[in-house]
């Protein structure tokens, strides 16, 4: 026994082995205990048998002994398979750090992906599914009045259409209605202008909605002749009350009138505006209201069987209904049913777009970090093989090319937050203050880990593509060739080469979109505005009823402000018209109007228009040039003869072909014969915020000779607009001391908010297509200059044989240029469908436009040229004899 | 003494662990001589089969009490020798006095009847 164990010893050298080492040493044991008692005296049989009594049980001493060893051998494997990951993770490291060019491109394409992915996800997101304070968002709906041929997308309904909407039964459970208006607050130290929400009593139960404290509205609420009640956001009760629960019962004075607060809402409750401080009860729609003012947002939880579908059509038949019973303010106009948040036809299409374009950019920097994984593995074939002549294991080996991908995406997601934050604070600060569901846009959890995810997954299986491949590769077929030679690259050149394709192809599309956009861009930027903001300082003031009951009071101190402005002598002109020009932020009141002796129009094209009252001074003041006869002055007054100017294209459009001057029209919305109001002069045109949009029909009437209580005032000024602002709040304190002066900024400041946005969506779109050109054009030359590395050999042979160096390049340029060139007929195919369908942004500009096509197709070609010819002319110029060498 | 310690299995084990550590605070040995020097120290009383030794000795290497390594024996043969760790040193001195109280406790309830 002892013998025989001896030799088994020696496997160790292989690896241990328990079994032989525990037989040795009993062995051991027992010979020398033999050899203890012999020393003693013993015989030799004496011996051996008083050894063995005292060794006791040989069998069960062993097997105790490999049962020991073998829960350390468990344990040892366990050891080993954690130590070899940690092995592969350093090693896939330091694969990375040795080539850090090629890794830190790699890391930063895909944290362009997953970043941007990850913001736009977040951004459609918090657009399309908000988390919002209130009961099952997805089945409420808005209604909104839509004329298209007047450029309307979605303005709220008229009272009429609303009552008609409640009275729609079967396709709503409940139907609420409401407007958001400045309210004035006294009773503080200074008057204040608050947003306030006037809102049917039924509002926060169709939200699921209640009070925190204190009590819901009641239908008698709206309608009883008692005290007013209101209720108050979490925020003024915490900021005008001190968060005191007795605030509850006690008045708040609103446009001058004590109501009484009944209730406080939940401190993370907002509904359309998170500024809105106080709801206040208003009617249920009547029927018999108003059915040319459209100023009710209507908002309804669609009945379970309902969908958005049934209920568009039920308001369809609801709208004919309408604009049969009254032709002069319904006729052309539609009930449009939306979600929670109207989206533009332009706007969905914009975010469609720029999502189809960001997570083609994703794909495309998955095909690139696909082709860079392929090439180093590639690359190392020889290494691989020879480990794997070593007796590495091909899990192990495959284990090794997948820890890299996963490494890579791992630190391509952390970096993409580097990317993506930024993005999101800039969408928060830019687009936030209009659209509240953005004020607090974050970055979605969920949104990234799927992106990353989705990252990693394609960088795994074409990490695993190539350890795949590369583990069936024998030693012998590796000894046998140089690595990468001519076989194994004909075997991989489909992948590649469609790899390729794809992102010149993605490259292409974001290319001529971006380029269609831009120049479509371009052109609304062409079109002037109309008018000069610069040095122009702009505010608002709303003369409270309470105050001044009667509308004449109002327009007298309105009238005042303006006359002390004028008077100022810092100041060249001030002037001021019920709304900003451009349409900025407000509704859009367009009028039917009736031409006097031209019926043919008024039967033909239902003329309409938007009107405007101004004051003298607004034109000079906003340097809104004109264009003929006079502009108004202080002979238009309330008891002259009712005047009217007209805007360009309204004139064009009514009277074309002839003066307007001294012709008349009039405001006839309602049944009732309004006055004729006679054109006194012509301006040129503003243009609306939407140049698309058909609404630069206007009407100016002087506001003497209009009513109102509300004025946007606009002040030329002969230097730096702010350093004006001082004088301005003491002119209008000169008049009432109690009058908010509200949104006080200069002009280019309401400019640049109202820009902002289109300005984002242009940016967005540019770093896309210059990172998908990017992406292309360096995965083109990384193909070439690929192939090069690994066909030196040959380059080199073919050289010395006098193959001529344009034969070489043209036979490098081929296998990256052929791809190349099919990618951007797929992308010039692909471009012209998407473009088809973006029509709407499109302004100006066809979206087949050959030229934006030829030269993206040009350029494209030219990069990938170059991008190949680099590393190509590089290759024979080599020194051919240390490229033959060196295999 | 010895044949009350020997049927009693655990308390055996853990003696038994304490004793080859002490065996092995004077430098590397291999079991045969663990054994030869538990038999000179406690005179023969704590007579146990040696070959009991080997799991044992396995056992503590595995929880990093000792470490094993080949060597060439004094009679020029392959055999394993066993060396105290760090970790096994510090379990010893732990042990040893908790040993020492508990032998000290019973000793002294046993004089006291």
């Amino acid at each position: 026994m002892g013998k025989t164990a001896m030799w088994r010893r020696y496997l160790r050298f292989w690896g241990a082995d328990p079994p032989a080492d525990v037989d040795a040493e009993i062995d051991f044991h027992l010979d020398a205990l033999v050899q203890h008692f012999i020393a003693r005296g013993m015989t030799a049989d004496q011996a051996r048998r008083e050894a063995s009594r005292r060794f006791g049980n040989v069998a069960r001493v062993r097997s105790e002994c490999l049962t020991v060893d073998k829960g350390s051998m468990r344990s040892a494997t366990r050891r080993e398979a954690l130590d070899a990951l940690s092995q592969d993770f350093r090693d896939s490291l330091r694969g990375l750090t040795r080539n850090p060019g090629l890794t830190l491109g790699a890391v930063l394409i895909l944290a362009l992906g997953i970043g941007l992915n990850t913001t736009v996800f977040s951004f459609n997101k918090a657009l399309l599914f908000p988390s919002l304070p209130i009961g099952d968002p997805p089945t409420l709906v808005k209604m909104w009045s839509q004329n298209l041929t007047r450029g309307i997308f979605a303005q709220p309904l008229s009272e009429a259409a609303a009552a008609a909407a409640v009275s729609a039964g079967q396709s709503f459970d409940d139907v609420a209605a409401y407007t958001v208006e400045p309210v004035t607050l006294t009773g503080g130290v200074e008057a204040e202008c608050i947003p306030s929400m006037r809102a049917t009593t039924n509002l926060f139960t169709l939200l699921r909605v209640a009070p925190e404290d204190g009590r819901n509205f009641q239908p008698d609420d709206a309608t009883s002749a008692g005290s007013p009640v209101a209720i108050i956001s979490d925020r003024a009760w915490k900021n005008r009350y001190g968060g005191d629960p007795s605030a509850i019962g006690r008045d708040i004075i609103l446009n001058g009138r004590p109501h009484t607060v009944i209730g406080v809402m939940p401190q993370e409750f907002w509904f359309e505006s998170k500024e809105v401080e106080v709801w206040l009860p208003r009617p249920m729609p009547r029927a018999e209201g108003a059915y040319d003012a459209r100023a009710l947002t209507t908002i309804a939880r669609l009945a379970p069987a309902a969908t958005m579908q049934s209920t568009q059509a039920d308001m369809q038949s609801l709208a004919l209904r309408l604009a049969r019973d009254y032709p002069q303010a319904n006729a052309g106009w539609d009930i449009l049913v939306t979600g929670l948040l109207p989206l533009g036809p332009g706007e969905k299409v914009f975010f469609g777009l720029v999502t189809t374009l960001t997570s083609l950019l994703l794909a495309a920097a998955c095909a690139h970090i696909a082709n860079l994984l392929l090439a180093r593995g590639m690359e190392r074939r020889g290494e691989v093989a020879i480990r794997a002549s070593l007796g590495a294991r091909r899990g192990r080996i495959m284990r090794q090319l997948f820890v890299e991908s996963v490494a890579l995406s791992i630190v391509g997601g952390v970096c993409s937050l580097l990317i993506a934050l930024p993005i999101v604070v800039e969408i928060r600060t830019v687009l936030g203050p209009r659209t509240p569901y953005l004020s607090d846009l974050s970055l979605d959890g969920a949104a990234l880990a799927l992106t990353a995810g989705l990252t990693l997954l394609a960088t795994a299986l074409f990490g695993l593509a190539p350890a795949l491949r590369l583990s069936s590769v024998t030693a012998s077929d590796a000894m046998k060739q140089p690595p990468g030679g001519a076989i194994a690259g004909r075997r991989r050149r489909p992948l590649v080469s469609a790899l390729i394709g794809l992102e010149v192809t993605i490259a292409t599309v974001a290319l001529i979109v971006t380029a269609l956009y831009a120049r479509a861009a371009n052109n609304v930027l062409a079109i002037p505005y109309g008018f000069e903001p610069k040095n122009v300082v702009t505010f608002r003031l709303d003369v409270p009823e309470y105050k001044y009951p009667e509308a004449e009071s109002a327009a007298r101190v309105l009238t005042a402000v303006h006359q002390r402005l004028e008077a100022l002598p810092s100041i060249q002109t001030a002037g001021a018209g019920t709304r900003l020009p451009l349409n900025i932020g407000a509704g859009l009141p367009t009028e039917a109007i009736t031409l006097d002796e031209r019926p043919d129009i008024a039967q033909g094209q239902s003329p309409w228009t938007i009107t405007t009252a101004v004051t003298p001074g607004y034109f000079e003041a906003l340097g809104i040039p004109l264009l003929q006869g006079r502009a108004f002055d202080s002979r238009d007054s309330n008891e002259a003869q009712p005047v009217v100017m007209i805007s360009r294209s309204m004139a064009r459009a009514y009277w074309p072909n002839e003066d307007p001057v001294g012709r008349r029209f009039r405001l006839s919305g309602g049944a009732t014969a309004a006055p004729w109001l006679t054109i006194v002069g012509v301006v040129d045109d503003v243009r609306p915020l939407d140049p698309t949009s058909p609404q630069v029909r206007q009407t100016y009437v002087p506001f003497a000779q209009s009513s109102g209580r509300e004025l946007v005032y606009f002040v030329a000024t002969r230097d730096a607009p702010l350093s004006r602002v001082q004088d301005i709040r003491l002119a209008v304190r000169d008049v009432d001391s109690e009058l908010p002066v509200v949104d006080l900024r200069p002009m280019t400041d309401v400019m640049s908010i109202a820009m902002s946005g289109a300005d984002l969506g242009q940016k967005s779109l540019r770093v896309n297509a210059l990172m998908s050109a990017l992406l292309a054009v360096s995965g083109v030359y990384s193909v070439v200059a690929f192939a090069v590395a690994r066909r030196r050999r040959e380059i080199a042979i073919r050289v010395a044989l006098g193959g001529t160096r344009r034969s070489i390049v043209i036979m490098l340029l081929r296998q990256a240029l052929r791809p190349a060139l099919v990618g951007i007929l797929l992308g010039l195919v692909l471009s012209a469908l998407v473009s088809r369908g973006l029509t709407v942004m499109l302004f100006g500009v066809d979206p087949l436009d050959p030229l934006t096509y030829g030269l993206t197709a040009l350029a494209l070609s030219m990069a990938a040229i170059v991008a190949s010819c680099v590393p190509a002319l590089r290759a024979i110029r080599a020194n051919t004899v240390a490229a033959l060498r060196a295999d | 003494m010895g044949e009350a310690v020997a049927r009693n299995p655990d308390l055996l084990r853990g003696t038994v662990e304490l004793l080859i550590l002490k065996a092995l605070t004077h430098g590397r040995q291999h079991g045969f001589g663990i054994a030869r020097w538990l038999e000179d120290v406690t005179s023969d009383v704590l007579r146990l089969e040696e070959g009991s030794l080997y799991p044992a000795l396995h056992r503590m290497e595995r929880r990093g009490w000792l470490e094993s390594e080949w060597g060439i024996s004094e009679n020029n043969r392959q055999v394993k020798y066993y060396r105290l760790t760090r970790r096994g040193r510090e379990y010893l001195q732990r042990e040893s006095s908790g040993w020492t109280e508990f032998a000290g406790a019973v000793f002294k309830v046993l004089q006291t009847t």
